[in-house]
């Protein structure tokens, strides 16, 4: 495996908190999936690699150059952040625009970049709505296309199929993957397995600041498929997808919180993911957003770490 | 890419958002307070030998440095809060463009409506009598470098400081503005560190210092120090974007 990125005993602290505690990781080619619980330091590690910040000891190079303020090694990479603001008031196309220019495109090249980039993560008739009017969904999308736009060799996306929809979910993973195919690597990070399972069986697991294991994905694979798992289905027909999967075998409860909500707990979380949209489908039933709470990987993790820790 | 370029690009990102555009013409607006009591002084007949200079003191020891550090304070501080900092820090250019990018989207109306404004007045207060304009000119014209050499200034104060005090920009800033204004009035000299003294003698007003004969310096001289604190301060402003870092929230 080529190296793309290093972190040397990386230590990163905010004030008291140690986010990131020696952590040492090589990334190449291809997909890295980092998976971990809220707080477990996805996001900081993602942003030492993006030079957004230092880290507080250690070492962190994108080939061989620390990222932080240098320009060469910026202009080499995409960023795919977690949060959902952006600029309320700029139409996707010319937020894309914009960003794609500061890679040192021309107005007109940039602006075709940008559609292109839309219209392939499914925002073709949206584009020049703006930002302020989309959906959780929609934005994650339009922040993938601000991060693919200058074709970087690295892509940094934090949790990206975050809000997505089962349709534009399947859509972003075929963006990736093409990604993938022109040469790109991708760090990925996320706390549903199976979403860096689409992806990759290389992953980096994170718990409370620490490389809990890394390598290759089956091996918590099983440990998670026999842990008990939610899933959030918000549609605009809960009740008739609850009564077509309190017949199904891996499903162990379902609660409907309010009308539109249905929160399934499974053993076979990959199987319900494939099992909502084919239902909705059939039932005639809009699916608003299908997400896993972040709850599910941190009593994974904390399963994984106490009793069974030894067996990643 | 070059400074020039990522400024203009970052420039177009700031003026295309209207909620901020918004913001800055409200900013703006405020600069017409002294046209309008001018205009109500003048219609009431309610003006004297100083009244243009009190005018200009609400100007220069007011609105000139508080409007910069409410509007463009809060700015980059509140875009590393909220994370869209992000995705101009991740691209390479020069960080200082994310500054003057901000510069140049605020400043223009800021200052257009701080000279309208002034003329305003001045129009409003000598329309009455037009004899006393003559002695009035390069009065006004001492005070329209005043007013720019100072918005320049708090602005790229507010948006440099702005950057490092994160936590609290705003109030920072207002202390910095008290402890400037407090400088001008210190006796044995020290009012010559203070920009607001600079301002106020290149405008042509009195020095504030009530506890000593303020030290004259020559209008050039003070213009000159301005300059080079605006210099100073954007190469400050520079060298602080350059080691920020966006922490966030989220682990």
């Amino acid at each position: 495996m080529s190296t793309m990125a290093r972190l040397t005993n990386v230590t990163r602290l905010y004030d008291r908190t140690i986010a990131l505690r020696g952590v040492t990781v090589e990334l190449g080619a291809g997909t890295t999936g980092l998976l971990g619980p809220n707080g477990a330091g996805k996001s900081t590690l993602l942003r030492l690699l993006v030079g957004l910040m230092r880290p507080t000891s250690g070492e962190v190079l994108i080939g061989d150059r620390p990222p932080f303020g240098d320009p060469s090694v910026l202009g080499r990479i995409g960023y795919c952040p977690e949060h959902e603001h952006a600029y309320e008031g700029l139409s996707a196309l010319r937020f894309v625009q914009l960003m794609t220019e500061l890679h040192g495109y021309s107005p007109a090249d940039a602006a075709q970049r940008a559609s292109a980039r839309l219209d392939a993560v499914g925002l073709a008739d949206a584009m020049t709505r703006p930002l302020g009017t989309y959906s959780k969904g929609m934005r994650q999308r339009a922040k993938l296309a601000q991060a693919l736009a200058h074709d970087p060799d690295l892509l940094v996306l934090d949790e990206p199929l975050t809000g997505c929809d089962p349709v534009s979910r399947a859509r972003v993973l075929d963006v990736l993957r093409g990604e993938v195919k022109r040469g790109a690597a991708i760090v990925m990070s996320s706390h549903v397995l199976s979403e860096i399972e689409a992806l990759t069986s290389r992953i980096v697991v994170l718990h409370r600041g620490e490389v809990l294991a890394e390598g290759d994905v089956h091996g918590i694979r099983a440990l998670i498929d026999r842990h008990p798992h939610q899933v959030r289905v918000v549609s605009n027909g809960s009740r008739r997808l609850a009564e077509r999967l309190s017949t199904v075998e891996h499903v162990i409860s379902l609660q409907m919180p309010d009308t539109q909500t249905l929160v399934v707990e499974t053993r076979k979380p990959d199987a319900l993911y494939d099992a909502v949209p084919r239902l909705a489908a059939e039932l005639d039933v809009e699916i608003d957003s299908l997400s896993s709470p972040d709850d599910n990987m941190a009593a994974v993790f904390r399963y994984l770490t106490t009793d069974h820790g030894s067996t990643i | 890419m070059t400074l020039a370029q990522a400024v203009r690009v970052v420039y177009r990102l700031e003026s295309a958002e209207p909620a901020r555009m918004r913001r800055v013409r409200n900013m703006a607006a405020l600069f017409f307070l002294p046209t309008l009591a001018a205009a109500v002084l003048a219609a009431t007949g309610h003006w004297g030998a100083g009244t243009l200079d009190q005018l200009l003191e609400l100007d220069l020891t007011l609105l000139v440095p508080l409007l910069p550090v409410l509007l463009l304070g809060p700015a980059i501080a509140d875009e590393l809060e909220r994370g869209t900092a992000g995705f101009l820090l991740v691209r390479p250019i020069p960080r200082a463009a994310l500054l003057l990018g901000r510069l140049a989207a605020a400043l223009p109306m800021l200052l257009g409506a701080a000279l309208l404004g002034l003329l305003g007045a001045f129009v409003a207060l000598y329309a009455k009598f037009p004899g006393d304009m003559p002695r009035a000119v390069p009065h006004l014209l001492g005070a329209g470098f005043a007013v720019t050499a100072g918005l320049v200034l708090y602005s790229l104060l507010a948006l440099g400081l702005g950057a490092t005090f994160r936590k609290r920009p705003v109030a920072t800033l207002v202390v910095l503005l008290l402890v400037d204004g407090g400088m001008a009035r210190m006796p044995l000299g020290l009012q010559l560190v203070a920009p607001m003294h600079h301002l106020r003698a290149v405008a042509g007003l009195p020095g504030l210092s009530s506890w000593s004969p303020p030290f004259d310096v020559p209008h050039a001289l003070s213009a000159a120090y301005l300059l080079v604190l605006v210099v100073a301060t954007a190469l400050f402003g520079a060298a602080r974007m350059k080691r920020i870092e966006m922490s966030g929230d989220s682990m």
